[in-house]
């Protein structure tokens, strides 16, 4: 940035250099490396390193032109986020997370580089506990928002409590979050390979900013500044769980009380692929239990066959539905799929949001008793087009359409 | 913000704009931004030219009327 040619100039040619022979020799991954290339010196001086080797209006012009960057980043982000929503595509997930993990890094940093880390502790676990309580709103409803927003204002009463007690707000935050760390590590494992990204991401960004605020306020409280012991203890405590929890998951099927009234039933998670009322399931399927202890339905954390069809999966749905016997009465596919020879459609976020479910119905005898159409198709002598309804009777007669 | 940078720079022996980046450790394009108007220096980086020229940081640069807050 100086003009001179310094360390900095030196190390971010031999990068483009390395870059170029890539592209001469694999003709893949170059882009990468000169991107690095490109950003090595602003990067560098980011993060605290060889301030003299920086130009501060080049600087200047590069932070501005990051921020521009950063929100054509977001933009073109989110555009692909509702493409792949529109396709049932749920690597949109995936891509979400990315995004909101930058964005979370983007505010703890801006509160860090405030320099007071008694402010930015505090300031951490306030927007933390105010973001739970506006997800529990989301989540719960208006109707059940005092019991959902409770979690996320003590949250927000314990940030104000680190301005006048930071050391024991800390040492309980850094409590908490160990527990949080065990049982969702727990949760994770549990699941096996089959468990989706939201659970990790729901992971991160519960225990980071207030493993951060715990630091924070812990500097705070410490003139010396040495936080490196009661963090590394607490490090070392989330690591020991996660460690005891690795070594615990090897019951086949981990079970908890399902919503927040007790008599919904029970959510169970297995643990590996299983067989379970005739069905060859994946590892991390949650089963659900009613209060008879039937399983009632059941939903699998990414795309898999089952009965021969390729349902949709992801970590939070959509549920697949049972008869007491085991029968199915309700799934979704993940692709346009022949269903007794009916060409059934997948599910899709467009056609849930507009209202024209693509779920495929069955009686509880195992016959077809109706789905929407992924393809025009003649049945029973009868053309349908595609997204027309068709819908059966017990005996496999058309029942109706449209 | 209106500078003397250049007037000064010249009454200093026709100090080269190259010269005096190197001096303060910038690019000399900060030096012809600086001059131009385009680029308001930080604090630091005024007290290093204004030392570098044998001057004060009010006789460098001086605060115009649109400039009152």
């Amino acid at each position: 940035m100086l003009g001179k040619r310094d360390g900095i100039f030196w190390v971010a040619s031999a990068i483009l250099v390395a870059s170029l022979l890539l592209a001469a020799l694999v003709g893949n991954a170059f882009l990468l490396l000169l991107v690095a290339s490109y950003l090595l010196r602003p990067t560098l001086h980011s993060l605290g390193f060889f301030p003299k080797l920086t130009d501060e209006r080049q600087l200047f012009i590069q932070y501005r032109a990051s921020n521009v960057g950063f929100v054509a980043m977001i933009v073109g982000v989110i555009i692909v986020i509702l493409l792949l929503m529109a396709k049932g595509d749920h690597t949109w997930e995936m891509l979400l997370a990315v995004l909101m993990a930058a964005l979370a890094l983007r505010a703890l940093a801006g509160v860090l580089m405030v320099g007071d880390p008694l402010v930015a502790g505090v300031r951490i676990l306030v927007a933390t506990g105010l973001l739970l309580a506006l997800f529990g709103i989301a989540e719960g409803g208006l109707s059940g928002a005092g019991a959902h927003v409770i979690p996320g204002l003590l949250v927000v009463g314990v940030g104000l409590a680190g301005k006048r007690w930071p050391r024991p707000v800390a040492i309980l935050v850094l409590v908490l979050s160990a527990c949080v760390v065990i049982a969702m590590t727990r949760s994770i494992l549990a699941g096996g390979h089959g468990r989706g990204w939201g659970e990790v991401e729901a992971l991160l960004f519960l225990t980071m900013p207030p493993i951060v605020a715990a630091v924070c306020l812990l500097r705070a409280s410490a003139p010396g500044g040495d936080v490196t012991g009661p963090a590394a203890v607490a490090l070392l405590a989330m690591l020991g769980g996660v460690a005891v929890n690795a070594g615990a998951q090897n019951s086949p099927l981990s079970c908890k009380p399902w919503g927040n009234k007790p008599s919904v039933g029970t959510m169970c998670t297995l643990a590996h692929d299983d067989t379970v009322k005739g069905h060859r399931l994946p590892a991390g399927t949650r089963l659900h239990y009613d209060t008879t202890k039937a399983l009632d339905f059941f939903w699998i954390t990414k795309p898999a066959v089952f009965e021969q069809l390729e349902l949709a999966g992801t970590a939070s749905g959509p549920h697949h539905a049972l008869y007491p016997d085991g029968t199915p009465r309700m799934l979704w596919l993940a692709r346009t799929q022949e269903v007794q020879g009916v060409p059934c459609r997948p599910i899709s976020f467009w056609t849930e949001v507009i209202g024209h479910t693509s779920a495929v119905f069955f009686h509880s005898n195992g016959r077809l008793a109706a789905c929407r159409l992924g393809r025009v198709a003649t049945i029973k002598g009868r053309a349908f087009a595609k997204g027309d309804r068709v819908a059966f009777d017990a005996n496999g007669g058309l029942d109706a359409g449209k | 913000m209106k500078t003397h940078l250049r007037r000064l720079r010249f009454e200093r022996g026709e100090m080269s704009q190259a010269q005096l980046a190197d001096l303060v450790a910038v690019s000399r394009q900060t030096i012809i931004a600086i001059e131009r108007g385009d680029y308001n220096p930080s604090v630091k980086l005024a007290l290093q030219l204004a030392r570098a020229l044998g001057t004060t940081v009010e006789h460098l640069f001086v605060l115009e009327a649109s400039d009152a807050g």
